[in-house]
């Protein structure tokens, strides 16, 4: 099997953590084209043995952290940063209903810092390893894990504080 | 052998929560929260978040990988199909 074809093999996962990412399919989706196309005018450098999928997280997080720069440069999108978010902003008085929670899931993770957001998708949702978390994001593994403690954290308030009372849906 | 007062460190409460923490260990976290409420309830919305996660945003798994992000291989010489509409239009097939 080429690289190529491995490669098609992490297109859907690539695509559940960039809609995660970005909450907008279309956007999302053009997240995951430039990452393989990136992929693909360098597969000389990846080397066979390793770890595909770390080296495509790792491009994506290059691709979307460029992608981020611009968009703010262009005041598209709003960079959140940890001071600037007040809990009360979320506290929408509405039903108690699972797809609200869903969406108040959607909106809290817009509401993360993109990093902390990063880390939380890439351990909660990707379950891959702080280790290979901090190779994909190219950080030590002492900032992963600070970033996961305050992102859980801060997702954990921005979520309570949309629903007031409600403790998160308990599944296990 | 672990100390059973060894401090349980806040690494060790995400590790339990991603189950990558020793038994020996795990057995230590699961004391201490079953003496701590509060820290009970911080850990169990962690769990949460995480199949929240996967509620949420698994279903992407199962649906089809639009054809931008399906390209052709080059044997099967698909790349004539008329361009579908959208960005595809920069050439992206081409590199296929």
């Amino acid at each position: 099997m080429d690289v190529r074809d491995e490669l098609m093999e992490h297109v859907p996962r690539l695509r559940r953590y960039a809609r995660a990412l970005i909450n907008n399919r279309d956007l999302a989706d053009d997240l995951v084209q430039d990452t393989l196309e990136r992929a693909l005018g360098r597969t000389g450098m990846f080397q066979p043995g390793t770890d595909l999928r770390a080296w495509l997280f790792t491009i994506m997080h290059n691709v979307f952290a460029n992608q981020a720069r611009k968009a703010s440069s262009r005041a598209v999108h709003v960079a959140v940063d940890d001071e600037s978010v007040h809990e009360a902003e979320f506290a929408v008085p509405a039903p108690q209903t699972r797809s609200l929670e869903m969406r108040d899931l959607d909106y809290a993770l817009q509401r993360l810092p993109v990093d902390q957001r990063e880390v939380v998708l890439l351990v909660g949702l990707e379950e891959m390893s702080y280790a290979d978390v901090a190779l994909a994001l190219n950080v030590p593994i002492g900032t992963v894990m600070s970033r996961l403690s305050r992102g859980r954290e801060r997702l954990r308030a921005l979520m309570a504080g949309s629903q007031p009372g409600a403790k998160l849906q308990v599944v296990r | 052998m672990s100390d059973q007062h060894t401090p349980i460190t806040e690494e060790e409460l995400h590790a339990y929560v991603d189950g990558t923490l020793s038994d020996e260990r795990r057995a230590d976290v699961e004391r201490a929260l079953e003496q701590n409420p509060e820290l009970a309830a911080r850990i169990s919305d962690y769990f949460s978040l995480n199949s929240l996660f996967h509620d949420r945003y698994d279903r992407v798994l199962n649906e089809p990988v639009p054809k931008r992000l399906q390209p052709a291989a080059p044997r099967i010489r698909a790349a004539r199909a008329s361009p579908p509409t959208g960005r595809n239009s920069r050439g992206w097939r081409r590199r296929w």
